[in-house]
């Protein structure tokens, strides 16, 4: 009986194990900065409406300063309109930013794209399938990725801002999928900046 | 059952992440070759806009053939070509024309997907990739003949990254060789297409 038992637990272990694989598009050069580390002031490249640029406190044209985002918090998630987690990952992506807004968040917490390696007719292609709801910007010569540590996709950064010593802080990172919307809010609540 | 073979089953199975179950794409990092940078370009193309494009009959991964001349006066043909299979740039293009089908649909275009690689190839790494919507063709035998028809085979024996949009009178009218170490913008292709409407 116990040999059964054995070979029962093996069987359903085996496919958990190859089904564990991580949910990303994995960079071999990736370098992602640490928590604690200062995000560089990313220069954010695009074409967005100018509603949407008012909700991060940004008017005017591209580049738009990273530390320009009127923000306690911002979530950055490099994603790429050619990464198939990035794809599956765009509903819960619109589900946490709805979320944001449903508990009262979105005056402190923002949530910005960066289409990494993407034109800005790419990013928009995936604007548009999966009716984006938060500003996506564009990358298409990796410049911000080279910045941010040539992370995989998608990628997720929580960052603090502090504009009193002019800084943003690395306060949270996660390489692919999040696990569930709700769980993943209350990390990026649990770090931020209060 | 023995109670206790009962319990060891059911708790593994509520033990297992909801995702076992869930359709798994994108070639996990160990699995993809890592090539380095090459040469950006290492041909001579014969063919230019204007010009009408080599016919061919090529095996597909489905088991069948696809030709130029069974779409002539019914739909625009793109071919992409791709340097290899299981290579990083190559694994992380055709996933993402995955999402533009209707668009291509749209400027009733086939799009064609080719490598010299041949069929039992092909047929692992799409289905490692999850599948694509367009049919996958090889090159393979003889080797390269259409690449170097169009003149865009290596001297290593891959095919130049290479898009080529092909009118339905079956008339090259829009190409991209384009540098092997990156991904052609997607912009410039459909904006051809939709301009052939």
């Amino acid at each position: 009986m116990r040999t059964a038992i054995f070979w029962l637990c093996l069987l359903i272990l085996l496919p958990t194990g190859t089904a564990l694989a991580l949910e990303a598009s994995e960079s071999p050069n990736a370098h992602p900065l640490p928590v604690g580390s200062t995000m560089p002031d990313l220069q954010l490249m695009g074409k967005i409406s100018p509603e949407l640029l008012a909700t991060l406190g940004l008017q005017g044209n591209e580049p738009y300063p990273l530390s320009n985002i009127k923000a306690k918090t911002i979530i950055l998630v490099a994603f790429s309109m050619y990464c198939p987690h990035c794809q599956r990952e765009a509903p819960a992506l619109n589900e946490l930013s709805a979320l944001i807004k449903t508990k009262g968040l979105d005056k402190d917490i923002k949530m910005i794209g960066v289409g990494i390696g993407n034109s800005d007719f790419e990013v928009n292609v995936f604007r548009e399938k999966y009716a984006v709801t938060y500003p996506l910007f564009s990358d298409p010569d990796f410049v911000t990725n080279k910045a941010i540590g040539e992370v995989g996709t998608p990628y997720f950064y929580v960052l603090n801002m502090d504009p009193k010593n002019k800084e943003i802080k690395v306060a949270h990172t996660l390489l692919g999928r999040m696990e569930s919307v709700e769980g993943y809010l209350d990390q990026v609540v649990k770090v931020s900046a209060k | 059952m023995n109670q206790t073979v009962r319990f060891c089953l059911i708790s593994l199975l509520l033990m297992m992440p909801a995702h076992v179950f869930a359709q798994g794409p994108s070639i996990p990092k160990e699995r993809i070759f890592q090539v380095g940078t090459l040469k950006a370009l290492d041909s001579t193309l014969k063919v230019k806009v204007g010009d009408p494009a080599p016919d061919f009959s090529l095996p597909t991964v489905d088991g069948k053939h696809i030709s130029l001349s069974q779409f002539r006066g019914k739909k625009n043909v793109v071919l992409s070509f791709v340097p290899a299979a299981w290579t990083p740039v190559c694994s992380g293009q055709w996933p993402g024309y995955n999402i533009v089908q209707d668009m291509f649909e749209q400027a009733e275009t086939q799009l064609i997907g080719v490598t010299v690689d041949n069929v039992p190839t092909l047929h692992a790494w799409i289905q490692e990739m999850g599948g694509v919507w367009f049919p996958v063709a090889s090159d393979f035998y003889p080797h390269g003949k259409l690449a170097g028809a169009l003149g865009i085979l290596r001297s290593t024996g891959e095919a130049e990254r290479s898009l080529f949009l092909i009118d339905k009178q079956g008339i090259i009218r829009y190409i991209d060789v384009h540098d092997i170490n990156s991904r052609p913008d997607l912009g410039p292709l459909i904006k051809a297409m939709q301009a052939l409407k």
